[in-house]
């Protein structure tokens, strides 16, 4: 008989302070990857360190692994890694001596140790480093030294703080591919890696809409956060008759929007100017900021919370 | 054991490296010769004896980068309590062994007490030592450091009963217990000691639990 799929992380009732609004339910399945997007200040990052363990939410609970244990507690810890690109070891420690450690760390008997220290070393192509003083790699070393120990426990779901090294996307695949999960936590849409199927955006207070990935890119497909500014200034209700315009914010004279269609948008502009004697004195294009991305959804029901768990989860 | 050993080297390494913990070990001992009276003065070695390898060793290790990053890696395995362990049982041992060989200078047959209370003593400190540098930090060393030169100097006022309460003492006194001169028995200070590494052990405990 087929098995239901099982989950391998639950956030549940997460509420972030006393008097917040909830943040939506949500669930991963094994063998999936997911993200949780969101700016800086947003939710992500401490929802991110929940899973992982560091902490526990004032009100509501995080639970990991087939066992569903609560993320801080000694089995929920052992069945979750954390992987960024900074690695806290004692002063001067090696690459190796830092995965033999956290193997070590695990109960694993001297040669077990050993075995599973070059094992996880040539998995991730660390051989040339293992003399490597930690706080001397760079970036990407770190991020696959810090991987490898988070995989010494054997875990069956890791936390990964995004941008990921191009070197990593194929082994957090072929991670997730075995029955594993992976969450990771990205504070712009680039910096998902291909494969994630489910994206949690975040805001303040915690997910506020779970949407899939080919959604999001459909949705933010050919937009991008403009920056404009006039000489001389042009009244903002001007700006407000270009069809599709979103999030308009105007400050000292600079014009910041978001646009589904850039280039509908910067034709609008020019023709704009043209129309009003005026000239474009400054023009920036960038990626649509998370909290931008949200407001292009339409504004979910503020009075009841949907709960979310497998919004979009094939085969459940 | 591995990971005994490897705390106890990263305590050794941050040690000697901080001169400052050096000249502390050495203020310590100086106190001893120009306080203490000089028929007490290698009795207060051996319990000076006990401490220094605490102070050495734990002063500032807690917040240390050796610690954050030791316990960081292995902190999602189950072995993160050897490290808990080692911080108290390294200190304890180090002490234990340099007051045995002065104590054997100070006489040929040590009475059975002083190998009970001076183990005991020994972990009672470390452990007190551990949760002071957790919550006091410079005014738990302040006051270690008043306790010690009071231990030191003489006379004391209410003598006995301070004795029963200067628990960085008990090993000198037990050495220089002498019943039919009025003083305490030094069964009396191994039952001490012995409450003393009780009282130790529930303050450490409810540290760990209330940082877990």
């Amino acid at each position: 008989m087929k098995q239901p799929p099982k989950v391998l992380l639950k956030y549940l009732g997460i509420s972030l302070g006393k008097g917040l609004p909830l943040s939506i339910d949500f669930a991963v399945l094994a063998g999936a990857m997911a993200a949780l997007l969101g700016e800086k200040d947003s939710a992500a990052h401490t929802l991110a360190r929940y899973a992982a363990g560091f902490s526990s939410p004032p009100a509501g609970k995080v639970v990991t692994g087939a066992e569903m244990a609560l993320a801080t507690s000694r089995q929920g810890r052992s069945s979750t890694g954390y992987i960024s690109d900074t690695i806290e070891a004692p002063p001067g420690m090696t690459v190796k001596g830092c995965i033999s450690l956290a193997v070590t760390g695990f109960g694993k008997s001297r040669s077990e140790a050993a075995h599973l220290t070059n094992e996880l070393i040539g998995w991730l192509d660390l051989a040339s480093l293992t003399g490597t003083q930690v706080d001397k790699l760079e970036s990407s070393e770190a991020q696959r030294t810090s991987m490898a120990i988070a995989m010494a426990t054997n875990p069956k779901l890791l936390i990964v703080e995004c941008p990921v090294h191009d070197s990593l996307h194929a082994k957090l695949k072929e991670f997730s591919e075995v029955g594993n999960t992976v969450l990771f936590r990205a504070s712009s849409l680039g910096q998902i890696p291909y494969g994630v199927e489910r994206i949690a955006l975040c805001d303040k207070n915690g997910i506020c809409r779970i949407v899939r990935h080919s959604e999001l890119a459909a949705i933010s497909l050919g937009g991008a956060e403009i920056t404009v500014s006039f000489y001389p200034s042009l009244p903002r209700k001007q700006l407000e008759n270009i069809e599709g315009i979103k999030n308009l914010v105007h400050t000292n004279g600079l014009y910041k929007f978001t646009h589904a269609d850039t280039v509908h948008a910067i034709t609008k502009l020019m023709l704009m100017a043209r129309a009003n004697s005026r000239a474009v004195i400054e023009l920036q294009l960038s990626p649509i900021p998370p909290g931008a991305l949200l407001k292009m959804f339409n504004p979910p029901d503020e009075s009841q919370i949907p709960v979310d768990l497998f919004h979009g989860e094939e085969g459940f | 054991m591995q990971l005994i050993i490897l705390t106890a080297k990263l305590m050794w390494e941050r040690a000697i490296n901080l001169k400052s913990r050096l000249w502390l070990s050495v203020l310590l001992l100086a106190g001893v010769f120009v306080v203490a009276p000089k028929e007490e003065m290698l009795l207060q070695l051996v319990s000076c004896s006990l401490m220094i390898p605490a102070i050495f060793l734990l002063t500032d290790w807690n917040g240390s980068a050796a610690r954050t990053g030791l316990l960081e890696l292995i902190k999602r395995g189950d072995k993160a309590g050897m490290v808990r362990i080692a911080e108290w049982l390294v200190p304890s041992l180090a002490g234990m062994l340099i007051s045995s060989i002065i104590v054997f200078t100070v006489s040929s047959h040590p009475p059975w007490q002083f190998w009970a209370s001076a183990p005991l003593n020994a972990v009672s400190f470390s452990l007190i030592f551990l949760v002071t540098e957790k919550y006091l930090k410079y005014a738990g060393r302040t006051l270690l450091v008043l306790l010690w030169l009071f231990q030191l100097s003489e006379p004391r006022p209410l003598g006995k009963i301070i004795d029963m309460l200067m628990f960085t003492n008990y090993p000198a006194a037990v050495l220089a217990a002498d019943p039919a001169s009025g003083s305490h028995h030094p069964d009396s200070f191994v039952l001490a000691s012995l409450v003393t590494v009780f009282i130790a052990a529930g303050a450490y405990t409810l540290l760990l639990r209330r940082k877990s």
